[in-house]
C-alpha cells in the first residue's frame, strides 16, 4: 500500500513535469491561444481520478486493517469502526468553524478585487495535514456550504483537504529538514498552479460560466498563484514551526519535548 | 435574523426543497447566456429576498463588495469572446487588430458579471433561510455517516465562539502595537501571522474540548442508531415548490436546447432586428 | 453502611509522552449517595482521576493505566466511553467548550439522543431538566449566545438529562464570574439535596460548597493526601495552604480561635451559621476603644496624586442605541496598584480598553499622560499602556520565546540593539532567561502566562493592565501571578490596573479598588473603604472577602478587617 501511495505521488509529480514541459514547449510555438482545451480536461481528470483512487485505497486500508492500531476506537454497542475518532470530529468541527470565522472577521489580504487571500481557505488543507483526509473533507464541506458559489466550493474545497493529506504525508518523510522546507515550498507552488487554480477556475468557467477557462488559467491568474502560494507557504510555515508535533514535523535541532497541545 | 424571516414561506420549507431550489437556480443560471434574461433572474432573486423579509440595506451590504468582482468578471470575459461569424466589429482595443469590441463580446461580459451576482445572491438567500440544524438533518437523510454530520453541525455552532476568540486575538496583538493597515500584500500577510497562529491554536484546543464533550455526552455509544428528535418532512407546499422549480428548469432547458434560446445575443437580436 | 459505588484499587495512570504518573496508587472507596469534594492544586491529578470513571482516561488519551476502577462492584477496564458516559456524567470547566448543539433544547437532548431513547422520552427529559435548571425561557436560543453562568446551567442540564448514577462536576465555576458561579453552586446544592445520587465535585473555591459536601479528598502530585469530613480535613489549613489549597476564611479563623482563644466553636459551614456561632461567643460589651486602636495599626494603603490616566465623563456604547458606560470620571495615578472589580457585563473590561485606545469614547475624554486617546492609535498608546490579556494563548504566536518577546518592540520600530537589551533585561527580571530558546507551545500554561506578561513588559509601558489574571487558576498560581505583578509595581514603579472578580486578591494586593456595576462606578477607595460598604456591594452582586462579612454580620462593623490575619489581631483584645 505504501509503495502504491509513493507510486501515485510519483505519478502526480510526473504529470506536473509533463505539464511544465508541455507549457514550455507550447509557449514557444506561435499559436499561443489556440485549442488547448482537451489537454486541460485530460490533466484535470487524471489528477482528480488519481486522488479519488488513493482516497478509496486509504478508506479500504483503514477498514480492512484495524489490527494496525491496537486500540482502534469502536462504538460501545455495535462495535462498528467509526468514520472518525472523537478527536478527529473535534478537530474537523473546530477547523470548520475557524474557516468561516476568519472570513467573517475580515482577516484576508485583498489582492486585485475580488481576489483575496483568506486564511479560512487554508483550513481544509491544514485539516487534511494534521487530521487525515476525512477531516480535510469535512472541513472543506463546512467551508463550502456557506460559500457564495457552493456549486464549486462544495467539491473543490474537500479535494484540497484530500490531496494535502497525501502530499503532506510524503513531505514529512523527507529526512533532512532543509530539503523538506524546499520541497514543501516548491510543492506548495506546483499544487497551487496545477491543481488548485485550475480546479477553481474550471469550476467557475465550466460549471458557472463566469469566465472562459482559457486564458484565465494560466495567463490571467498566473501571478495570482505565485502570490497565493507565497501566502500559503508563509502561513503554513509559521503554523508548522509553532506546532511541529501536531503536523508530524521532525526538527533537525535538539530533540524537544513532544507537543503538549 | 429577524422574526419576519423566520415566519417566511421560504424559511418554513423543507431543507431539501430549498436545496433543490438552489440547484435549479444554478442550472438555469448556467444555461442562460443572455445578459437581459440573467438580469431578469436577478430581479426574481431580489423579489424572493424582499418577500422573505430581508431589508434593502442587508441586500446592499451583501452586494457592495461584489461590485468589483462584477467588473473583474466582465473584463475576464469580454476581451476573449471571439466575434461571431459576420458580426460587426466596432473597433479594436489594442493595435494590430487585437481584442475586438463587438456586441456579443460586451454582452457576454455583462452576462458573466450579472450571473456572478445572481449565484452569490441565491446561495446567500438559501443558506440564510436554512437553519444549520436542518442542514445536519438533511445530511443524515442523505445517509452521511453520523460522525461527518455532527462535525459539520458543531462547526456551524462554533463559528460565533471562534469569531469571538479570534477577535480577542486581534485586540491582543493590536495592544502590542500590531497594525493590519498596510496596503502591501506581503506586509499584510506577515501582519496576520500573529493572528492566524493563535487562532489556529485556539481552534485546536477547542477541538479537544469538543472531542471530550461529545464523548462525555455518550456520542460514541451507538452513533448509527442514535435518536434524531427532530425530523424533516416534505409536505404539500414542498412538493408544489419542487414541481414548479423542476418545471422551470425543464422549460428553460427545452427552449435552450431545442430552440436555441437564451444565447448571448438572444434579446439583443430581437431588439436590433 | 451504604454500598460503595466507586472503588479505586491501586490506580496509577501515566499520560503518553511523560514519565511521571498523573495519578499514583490511588485507593478510594466512595459510597452511594456521597457528596465528595476533590480539591488540590492544578496538576494534582483531580481531573485525570475523575476521567477514569467514564473511561475518557485512558481510552481517549491512551497512556498506561495500572490498577482497577470498579463501579457498582464491576471492573470497568473493558467498557467503552460510549457506555460509561451514561454511568458517570461529566460536567467540564469551560462552559462554551462543551456546548456543541445549535439550541439549548438540542443541547439537553444530545445525551439521551445518543443513547437512542425514543423521541417522547427525550422530549420528557428535556422538559424536566431544562425546567430543573430554570432555562425554559432560552429553549430555542443558541447556547453560545448565553452568559457563562447560563451556559454552564445548560451544560449541567445536559448532564442531568443523561440520568447517570454518578455526577462528576469538574471545576464547573472556575471560568465564571461570581454571579455565574452562584447560579451553578445553587444548582449543585439542589442536586446534592434532592437526589440520592453520588456526586464528585472538583473545586478550588471551597467556601461556596463546603456546606454541601460529606467528604473532602485533597490530592497533590497525583496522590491522595487528605481524606475525611470537612471538619477533619480543614483543621489542617496551614498544611493545606502549603500545597495550594486555601481553606475558607471562616474555617481558618475558627481554627485560630479554638487554638488560641480556647473557644469551642463548631466549624461552621456557611456565613450565617458562622456569624451566629461567633455572636454567641462574643462578650456582651465589646472593648470598642481598644478595637479602634488595633484598627489604627492595620495595614494602611499608599496614597498617590500624580495622575497618569485621566477619565473625564466617559460615555461609551458598542452601538449608538445602547450605552454601556454612563459618564465615568476618575484618575489612575502614577505608581498606583488599582483593582477594578465587578461582575461580567459591569463594564470593567470596557473601561480599560479605553486606556490603550482599543475602544474610543462616544462621549467624554480619556487622557493618557496628558494625551487624548482619540487622537492616537492603539500602536502609539501601546508605548505607554501595556494590556495583558487573560489567556496567553490569545497572544502567543512565535515558535521561539525570543521572537515572542521581540514582537512588540519591533512593532514600535526600535533598533535591534535596543530590542536585544530590553528583551534580555525583561527575561532576567521575569526569571525566564532559560526559556528564551524554547518553543512557547511546549511550555506549561503558567510559563506561557509569564511569557505573555514579559512580552508586554518588553515594550516598556508605564501602565500595565492585567485582565483577570486569576480566572481559571488555582490559588497558588493566582498568587504567583499577582506576586509578579506586585514586583513590577514596587520594583519598576509600573502603574498596575488589574481586572478581577476575586475580592480577597484585590484586597491583598491593591492600593485602591474601583467597584463597577452596570456601567457606573459604585465604590472607589482603599480596600477597607470599599469593603465597609457591605450593603452597596451586595446590591451589585459583589462580595467583600468572607472574613470581612463574617465580622460585619457578627456586629463588628468597626474597624473593617480585610483578611484573616487582621481579624485574629482584632480578637487578641477580646475576651471570649
Amino acid at each position: 500500500m505504501k509503495k502504491k501511495t509513493k507510486l501515485g505521488i510519483l505519478g502526480l509529480v510526473i504529470i506536473f513535469a509533463l505539464f511544465i514541459a508541455f507549457r514550455v514547449f507550447y509557449q514557444k510555438g506561435a499559436k499561443l491561444l489556440a485549442d488547448l482545451y482537451p489537454w486541460n480536461y485530460v490533466a484535470l481528470v487524471v489528477i482528480v481520478a488519481l486522488l479519488i483512487f488513493f482516497l478509496v485505497r486509504y478508506m479500504k486500508k483503514s477498514k480492512n486493517a484495524p489490527e494496525e492500531e491496537s486500540v482502534a476506537p469502536t462504538d460501545a454497542v455495535s462495535g462498528r469502526k467509526p468514520l472518525m475518532s472523537s478527536n478527529q470530529i473535534g478537530l474537523a468541527a473546530a477547523f470548520g468553524g475557524a474557516a468561516f470565522a476568519f472570513r467573517a472577521l475580515g482577516i484576508a489580504v485583498p489582492m486585485v478585487p475580488p481576489l483575496t487571500m483568506d486564511p479560512g481557505a487554508l483550513m481544509p488543507c491544514l485539516g487534511g495535514m494534521c487530521g487525515g483526509p476525512i477531516v480535510g473533507i469535512i472541513v472543506g464541506i463546512a467551508r463550502g456550504i456557506p460559500s457564495g458559489t457552493p456549486a464549486v466550493d462544495l467539491w473543490a474545497q474537500p479535494i484540497k483537504g484530500i490531496y494535502w493529506y497525501f502530499v503532506w504525508k510524503q513531505i514529512t518523510k523527507i529526512k533532512s529538514e532543509k530539503k523538506r522546507w524546499v520541497v514543501f515550498a516548491i510543492t506548495t507552488f506546483l499544487l497551487q498552479f496545477f491543481v488548485e487554480q485550475p480546479m477553481f477556475i474550471a469550476g467557475n468557467s465550466f460549471i458557472l460560466h463566469l469566465y472562459p477557462f482559457y486564458p484565465t488559467w494560466p495567463f490571467t491568474l498566473a501571478w495570482y498563484s505565485v502570490v497565493y502560494s507565497i501566502f500559503q507557504f508563509v502561513v503554513f510555515a509559521a503554523i508548522i514551526k509553532a506546532f511541529p508535533g501536531l503536523f508530524n514535523w521532525q526538527s533537525d535541532k535538539k530533540k524537544k519535548r513532544t507537543q503538549s497541545v | 435574523m429577524n422574526s419576519k424571516i423566520k415566519e417566511s414561506f421560504l424559511y418554513r420549507l423543507d431543507p431539501r426543497t430549498k436545496m433543490l431550489l438552489l440547484l435549479v437556480f444554478i442550472i438555469v443560471g448556467c444555461m442562460i447566456m443572455d445578459p437581459f434574461v440573467t438580469l431578469g433572474l436577478l430581479v426574481l432573486a431580489y423579489i424572493l429576498y424582499r418577500t422573505t423579509g430581508f431589508s434593502r440595506r442587508q441586500i446592499w451590504g451583501l452586494t457592495k463588495p461584489l461590485l468589483l468582482a462584477f467588473f473583474l468578471f466582465f473584463i475576464l470575459t469580454f476581451p476573449f469572446a471571439k466575434p461571431l461569424p459576420g458580426e460587426t466589429i466596432y473597433f479594436y482595443l489594442l493595435p494590430g487588430n487585437h481584442v475586438a469590441v463587438t456586441a456579443s463580446a460586451v454582452l457576454s461580459g455583462l452576462a458573466s458579471a450579472i450571473r456572478f451576482v445572481f449565484f452569490i445572491w441565491t446561495a446567500d438567500l438559501i443558506t440564510s433561510v436554512t437553519p444549520t440544524g436542518d442542514i445536519v438533518l438533511t445530511m443524515n437523510k442523505a445517509k452521511m455517516p453520523p460522525e461527518a454530520s455532527i462535525a459539520i453541525g458543531i462547526a456551524f455552532s462554533y463559528i460565533p465562539v471562534l469569531k469571538n476568540e479570534i477577535g480577542t486575538v486581534i485586540e491582543a496583538q493590536k495592544s502590542r502595537g500590531a497594525s493590519f493597515e498596510s496596503k502591501n500584500p506581503f506586509k499584510k500577510i506577515q501582519a496576520y501571522i500573529p493572528v492566524i497562529v493563535p487562532g489556529l491554536f485556539i481552534s485546536i484546543v477547542k477541538g479537544r474540548e469538543i472531542a471530550r464533550a461529545i464523548e462525555a455526552r455518550g456520542f460514541t455509544y451507538d452513533p448509527t442508531h442514535r435518536t434524531y428528535r427532530k425530523d424533516i418532512h416534505l409536505v404539500a407546499k414542498d412538493f408544489l415548490v419542487m414541481f414548479l422549480a423542476v418545471l422551470f428548469a425543464v422549460v428553460v432547458s427545452y427552449f435552450h436546447s431545442k430552440r436555441g434560446w437564451f444565447g448571448t445575443t438572444f434579446i439583443w437580436n430581437l431588439l436590433t432586428k | 453502611m451504604a454500598e460503595s459505588i466507586i472503588q479505586f484499587d491501586h490506580v496509577t495512570y501515566t499520560y503518553p509522552g511523560t514519565d511521571t504518573p498523573a495519578i499514583r496508587d490511588v485507593n478510594l472507596s466512595i459510597k452511594e449517595g456521597e457528596i465528595v469534594l476533590i480539591t488540590g492544586p492544578s496538576g494534582a491529578g483531580k481531573t485525570t482521576l475523575c476521567s477514569t470513571l467514564n473511561r475518557i482516561v485512558p481510552e481517549s488519551y491512551e497512556g498506561i493505566m495500572k490498577g482497577k476502577v470498579l463501579i457498582q462492584g464491576k471492573d470497568i477496564s473493558s467498557r467503552r466511553i460510549g457506555e460509561m458516559a451514561f454511568k458517570a456524567g461529566m460536567l467540564f470547566q469551560d462552559p462554551s467548550g462543551q456546548l456543541t448543539n445549535p439550541t439549548v433544547e438540542d443541547e439537553v437532548a444530545f445525551g439521551p439522543e445518543n443513547k437512542g431513547l425514543p423521541v417522547e422520552t427525550v422530549e420528557k427529559l428535556i422538559r424536566e431538566y431544562v425546567g430543573y435548571v430554570g432555562m425554559e425561557p432560552f429553549l430555542q436560543r443558541p447556547p453560545q449566545a448565553l452568559s457563562g453562568g447560563q451556559q454552564q446551567s445548560v451544560a449541567y442540564a445536559a448532564v442531568l438529562a443523561m440520568e447517570p448514577e454518578i455526577y462528576v462536576l469538574d471545576e464547573p465555576t472556575s471560568n465564571l464570574d461570581p454571579l455565574g458561579s452562584d447560579l451553578v453552586f445553587e444548582l449543585m446544592k439542589k442536586l446534592a439535596t434532592d437526589k440520592k445520587k453520588t456526586v464528585l465535585i472538583v473545586e478550588h473555591k471551597l467556601e461556596k460548597i463546603i456546606d454541601m459536601v460529606d467528604r473532602i479528598i485533597v490530592m497533590d502530585k497525583g496522590a491522595v493526601v487528605y481524606d475525611g469530613t470537612p471538619d477533619e480535613v480543614l483543621r489542617h489549613y496551614r498544611e493545606l495552604r502549603q500545597i495550594g489549597v486555601v481553606a475558607p476564611q471562616i474555617n481558618q479563623f475558627f481554627t485560630w480561635l479554638n487554638e488560641n482563644k480556647h473557644t469551642h466553636l463548631t466549624q461552621a459551614i456557611n456565613l450565617e451559621s458562622a456569624a451566629k456561632e461567633l455572636r454567641s461567643a462574643l462578650p456582651a460589651q465589646l472593648p470598642l476603644e481598644q478595637m479602634k486602636k488595633t484598627g489604627e495599626t492595620f495595614k494602611s494603603f499608599r496614597k498617590f496624586d500624580e495622575p497618569i490616566i485621566q477619565i473625564q465623563d466617559l460615555h461609551f456604547g458598542y452601538v449608538p442605541e445602547v450605552e454601556v458606560l454612563h459618564g465615568i470620571t476618575l484618575d489612575i495615578c502614577k505608581g498606583q496598584f488599582v483593582s477594578i472589580v465587578g461582575r461580567n457585563g459591569s463594564g470593567k473590561t470596557t473601561i480599560v480598553k479605553h486606556f490603550n485606545g482599543l475602544h474610543q469614547p462616544t462621549g467624554g475624554k480619556v487622557l493618557v499622560k496628558g494625551r487624548d486617546t482619540s487622537k492616537a492609535t492603539v500602536a502609539e498608546l501601546s508605548k505607554s499602556v501595556g494590556y495583558c490579556f487573560q489567556n496567553p494563548d490569545h497572544q502567543i504566536f512565535s515558535s521561539l520565546v525570543l521572537d515572542e518577546l521581540s514582537y512588540g518592540p519591533k512593532n514600535l520600530g526600535w533598533d535591534q540593539a535596543e530590542i536585544d537589551k530590553t528583551v534580555d533585561e525583561v527575561a532576567k527580571m521575569m526569571g525566564i532567561e532559560d526559556l528564551i530558546e524554547e518553543n512557547p507551545y511546549n511550555l506549561s500554561k503558567g510559563q506561557r502566562q509569564q511569557i505573555a506578561v514579559a512580552a508586554i513588559l518588553c515594550m516598556r509601558p508605564d501602565v500595565l493592565i492585567v485582565d483577570e489574571p486569576t480566572t481559571g487558576q488555582d490559588p497558588l498560581q493566582s498568587r504567583a501571578m499577582m506576586d509578579t505583578v506586585k514586583r513590577l509595581n514596587e520594583e519598576m514603579g509600573k502603574t498596575i490596573v488589574v481586572i478581577t472578580h476575586d475580592m480577597s486578591i484585590a484586597a491583598e494586593y491593591s492600593d485602591r479598588i474601583i467597584a463597577m456595576h452596570m456601567g457606573k462606578v459604585i465604590a472607589d477607595g482603599t480596600p477597607r473603604e470599599v469593603f465597609a460598604q457591605d450593603e452597596l456591594l451586595r446590591s451589585s452582586n459583589l462580595e467583600a472577602p468572607q472574613i470581612t462579612r463574617l465580622l460585619q454580620h457578627s456586629g463588628i462593623a468597626e474597624p473593617t478587617v480585610i483578611d484573616v490575619d487582621e481579624a485574629c489581631r482584632l480578637f487578641e483584645d477580646i475576651t471570649l
